[in-house]
């Protein structure tokens, strides 16, 4: 889980809202192709409101873990292709350094901001009740349930898997030599699990039947979503107008 | 997978079966959003592959119709189809957006045929071709087992669940 | 309104004989009937009747109609059925909807589907979470909860619609003592406001004391029904493979002559007559498992074991008890080498296991207490072969052991069919018997007594009895261990709290109230006869 609780406006704000406006902002910032200013004006915003939600730190731990191996695989490949291209002999080291770090700026920028984003929304909101407010607003409610029930029982799937192989284990299971002495150890590991996910997912039907989920009627909320009713009205002018600005700078409009 | 040490993920099982059992948009749905579950729990760069993981569970709910869960080479070709599609799929998404790469080890195989001198989106796929297939084929096996392995009271749930496995061997039906 | 059965039969689809038949009874509102009967009498499908999940849910044939006043179960809508009948399940953790973070708004959810206005949801969700007792933990995740919390979730997420009828298909199955009282006395609290509760159980002892009537179920029909006196009055265990309450199992197996009773203390029993039976000797000889100062901490800190030490000789029965989180599986868990524990060891017939579970596995076998987290094969006779190919066991030896094995266990009729499509008490042998074929010298049964019924406790009772070599029971039922194990060790807290003879242990008040022991009805006899140390096995009073 990405989520870190702490208690800031940010993380009181309506998720709805939130994933609005750095969505909004994402758009704009990939929107310009002439250099990488505008990118890295938004990653500094982010930056900022990380700092502002006291989440800076698991944001830079986690984009040290998603991001860089990606750069370091960038800049590898670019360094390979130098060298077949023959590029190496006839330059020194320090400057094709810097020049490949050039080629891979844009790409790299624009992965930097897409994952600070979308890590920015994920700390500073619990993705439940994400989906919750979604629902809230009228999104599907299958949708929603599969995504928050999915979200809370993972754990437990996990602590399942686990108790499986110690059962197995138990009957003597030892992973075999070679490919098909591995392959073989698969059924005895992924079947159980399966089995009983399929079981549970009967069970959990009929629990949700005899919870009313499949009435046609209306339905209300018991956790409040505290927003104005003008709230809705801006998410849809902040994605419209972040869509023209896209619009625009890509020279479309 | 780290207890086996096997070069697969075994990350579609789920879509794989749910497509088997319910059908080409149930299993579009669910890779669909198994992407951004994984997106919100491990990393948002999972998110854009929602679109092959569609297409996976799409892929299986056709699969399953013509027979794919009945023998092993039906299950082996489907899963060979299935892993092809998917890779063919990715590699646009992931020469665009990530320029190919995603930091694993299988970088390696991509850097390989770039300098070999395919371009991105090839290399990208061919880099794709060498694992995906492999890895949905167990992954359909997989998933036959456990059909074949299961009650028909629990298939029967399904609307695809016992048509898939072929299984007609009790008189399932309403008279006496 | 009274739930009305008339019900000529019911057949599943796929199956040859019908589930249920020729039912025709009123059960009465405001009032708590109890459904009793062997695996496979019908409880389960009449559950399903009940809630209208039979025919809108399930596929079978249906002759016959459940309604509740004018209505009818199968021409309702079946989403109009479930707001009148209210339905709980075995699985406290299914029945969480998993939509929801805390407490609070998983008990709302059932309004919010209904369209319940937020006031009203608030106010009602306060009351219900009192009346269960879960007012304290309304702002936790329900997945953070014990399984006996969930299960009072659940049926508060239930109880808040205010359904006129509560249908409840064995929920007491997976909770402690406690727990089970709660439940029971919630819906006491119902039945007395009118609601009508139906209750499918295994626990006679509990339902002596809160049903008001009883269906005695066999082979799909109602056998007998009354009161709980009349109908426990009589042995059940073997005419119906049902439980008796824990005093009434008693004076059968002493011999009984009259109507069973339902007490340990009152008019029924003579005060006087019953005299101490010398115990078994304990065995002695070679230890067959030995652990030394064995402590293990988890990740997040929590001590599981501290400093246990114990030896188990060769051929010894042991129960091994104490309250959920004492350390008991994570014990038996380092026994069979899954653990790499902090500090210490364990042996096994002499050889070092800490650690090693592939190779623990030759020297100590262990049925875990679900089995269906075992369960892979397509065929019985591949699941129980699983284990000894592991161990290298091939050709004319693998199907001696095999055989033998099924044979053990009465499984030799179904060793071409599906695992899955045997019943749970078949399946629990099932595991037993994949875990016999290794043929292991000590063997560690793990809740073995779980949500079986009369018959399938005797056929249990009777293996332990007969199992060669040593035998490690970890289990919740205290009167089983008393009658079959001749030592106890119980875990409180990652220690060793006590270790002696049944009789010690069960007949020390202060070790059964600070253990969480329930004490068999052989320890309340003794008292009631006079007779100083206390006795808790039943082998232990005689004329």
């Amino acid at each position: 889980m990405i989520y870190v609780p702490a208690d800031t406006f940010v993380d009181r704000a309506n998720p709805l809202t939130k994933a609005t406006i750095v969505a909004a902002a994402l758009l704009v910032a990939l929107a310009e192709e002439s250099g990488p200013r505008p990118l890295l004006i938004f990653i500094a915003l982010m930056l900022g409101v990380a700092v502002a939600a006291r989440v800076l730190k698991p944001l830079l731990g986690a984009l040290a873990r998603i991001v860089l191996p990606i750069a370091v695989s960038l800049y590898v490949l670019q360094w390979v292709l130098a060298l077949v291209q023959g590029l190496l002999s006839r330059q020194s080291l320090g400057a094709l350094a810097l020049a490949l770090l050039d080629n891979v700026d844009v790409l790299g920028l624009r992965i930097l901001a897409f994952v600070t984003a979308v890590l920015v929304v994920l700390l500073t909101t619990h993705p439940g009740r994400l989906v919750q407010a979604a629902a809230v607003r009228g999104a599907p409610p299958g949708l929603c349930y599969a995504l928050a029930a999915a979200l809370q029982i993972i754990p437990a799937t996990a602590a399942h898997a686990r108790a499986i192989t110690d059962a197995q284990r138990a009957r003597g299971l030892v992973v075999g030599r070679g490919l098909w002495g591995r392959a073989r150890a698969l059924p005895p590991l992924i079947a159980p699990l399966l089995l009983s996910t399929l079981q549970s997912a009967e069970e959990q039907a009929m629990a949700l039947e005899a919870r009313g989920f499949s009435r046609r009627g209306p339905r209300t909320s018991f956790f409040e979503v505290a927003e104005s009713p003008a709230e809705p009205l801006l998410r849809w002018a902040i994605l419209a107008a972040a869509a023209l600005a896209f619009a625009h700078l890509r020279g479309w409009l | 997978m780290a207890i086996v040490k096997l070069p697969i993920y075994l990350d579609s099982i789920g879509t794989v079966l749910v497509g088997i059992l319910a059908g080409p948009f149930a299993g579009a749905l669910t890779g669909a959003l198994s992407n951004v579950l994984a997106g919100m729990i491990m990393g948002p760069t999972l998110i854009p592959f929602a679109v092959p993981a569609a297409a996976i569970g799409f892929l299986a709910g056709w699969a399953g119709r013509f027979g794919a869960m009945r023998s092993t080479p039906r299950a082996v070709i489907a899963g060979m189809v299935t892993g092809a599609i998917a890779a063919r799929i990715s590699a646009p998404i992931s020469a665009y957006l990530f320029g190919g790469v995603t930091g694993g080890g299988t970088d390696l195989l991509v850097i390989f045929f770039r300098a070999l001198g395919y371009p991105l989106e090839q290399a990208t796929f061919m880099q794709g071709l060498t694992v995906d297939p492999l890895d949905k084929v167990v992954t359909f096996l997989l998933v036959a087992w456990v059909l074949h392995a299961s009650p028909a009271r629990l298939l029967d749930q399904y609307p695809r669940g016992l048509a898939a496995t072929g299984r007609v061997a009790r008189a399932w039906s309403e008279d006496p | 309104m009274a739930l009305i059965f008339e019900v000529a039969r019911f057949r599943y689809a796929g199956s040859q004989r019908p589930a249920v038949h020729d039912v025709r009874v009123e059960i009465p509102a405001g009032a708590i009937t109890a459904l009793c009967g062997a695996a496979e009498s019908g409880k389960s499908t009449l559950c399903a009747l009940a809630g209208g999940f039979i025919p809108h849910f399930t596929h079978g044939l249906l002759e016959g109609a459940v309604s509740l006043g004018e209505f009818d179960s199968a021409r309702m809508p079946h989403a109009e059925w479930l707001s009148r009948v209210g339905i709980v399940f075995q699985n406290p953790f299914t029945q969480l909807s998993g939509a929801r973070l805390t407490v609070r708004e998983e008990v709302a959810f059932g309004l919010e589907n209904a369209g319940c206005p937020p006031n009203e949801m608030h106010a009602r969700v306060a009351v219900v979470l009192e009346e269960v007792g879960l007012s304290g933990v309304a702002e936790r995740s329900p997945y953070a909860l014990s399984g006996g919390q969930q299960q009072l979730v659940a049926i508060a997420s239930i109880l808040v619609s205010d359904p006129a009828w509560m249908v409840l298909d064995e929920p007491l199955a997976q909770l402690d003592a406690a727990v089970s009282r709660r439940l029971m006395e919630v819906l006491r609290g119902r039945a007395a406001r009118g609601v009508g509760v139906l209750i499918a159980e295994h626990n006679a002892t509990l339902l002596a004391e809160f049903a008001d009537t009883v269906l005695l179920l066999r082979g799909g029909t109602v056998d007998a029904l009354g009161p709980p006196a009349e109908i426990f009055a009589r042995d059940t265990r073997t005419s119906h493979g049902v439980h008796l309450p824990d005093a009434a199992a008693l004076a059968a197996d002493l011999g009984w002559n009259g109507r069973l009773p339902l007490t340990v203390a009152g008019p029924a029993w003579p005060p006087a007559g019953f005299q101490r039976a010398a115990p078994p000797a304990l065995t002695t000889g070679p230890p067959a498992v030995e652990v030394t100062g064995l402590s293990f901490t988890y990740d997040s800190g929590q001590r599981a074991l501290d400093g246990v030490s114990l030896t188990v000789p060769v051929g010894q029965r042991v129960a091994l008890v104490g309250r959920n989180g004492a350390g008991k599986s994570t014990l038996a868990r380092s026994l069979i080498g899954l653990l790499d524990p902090t500090r210490g060891s364990v042996r096994v017939g002499g050889e070092d296991v800490t650690g090693r579970a592939g190779h623990a596995a030759r020297h100590i076998g262990y049925v875990f207490q679900n089995p269906d987290d075992q369960l892979f094969a397509r065929r019985v006779w591949d699941e129980v072969a699983f284990g000894p190919r592991n161990l290298g066991v091939h050709g004319d030896a693998l199907e001696a052991a095999v055989r033998e094995a099924l044979q053990a266990v009465g499984l030799e009729d179904v060793v071409d069919e599906n695992p899955r499509d045997l019943d749970h008490p078949m399946r629990k042998r099932l595991a037993l018997a994949s875990v016999l074929a290794m043929r292991a010298p000590v063997l560690v049964l793990d809740e073995p007594t779980g949500g079986l019924d009369a018959h399938e406790h005797r056929r249990l009772a009777r293996l332990v009895e007969t199992l060669p070599g040593t035998a490690i029971l970890i289990s919740h039922d205290m009167t089983f261990c008393a009658d079959h194990c001749e030592r106890m060790i119980v875990l409180h807290e990652g220690r060793v709290a006590a270790d002696g003879t049944p009789d010690e242990v069960l007949g020390d008040d202060e070790v059964c109230v600070k253990c969480g022991l329930a004490q068999p009805a052989a320890v309340a006899l003794s008292r009631e006869c006079g007779i100083t140390p206390p006795v808790a096995r039943r082998a232990g009073l005689t004329r």
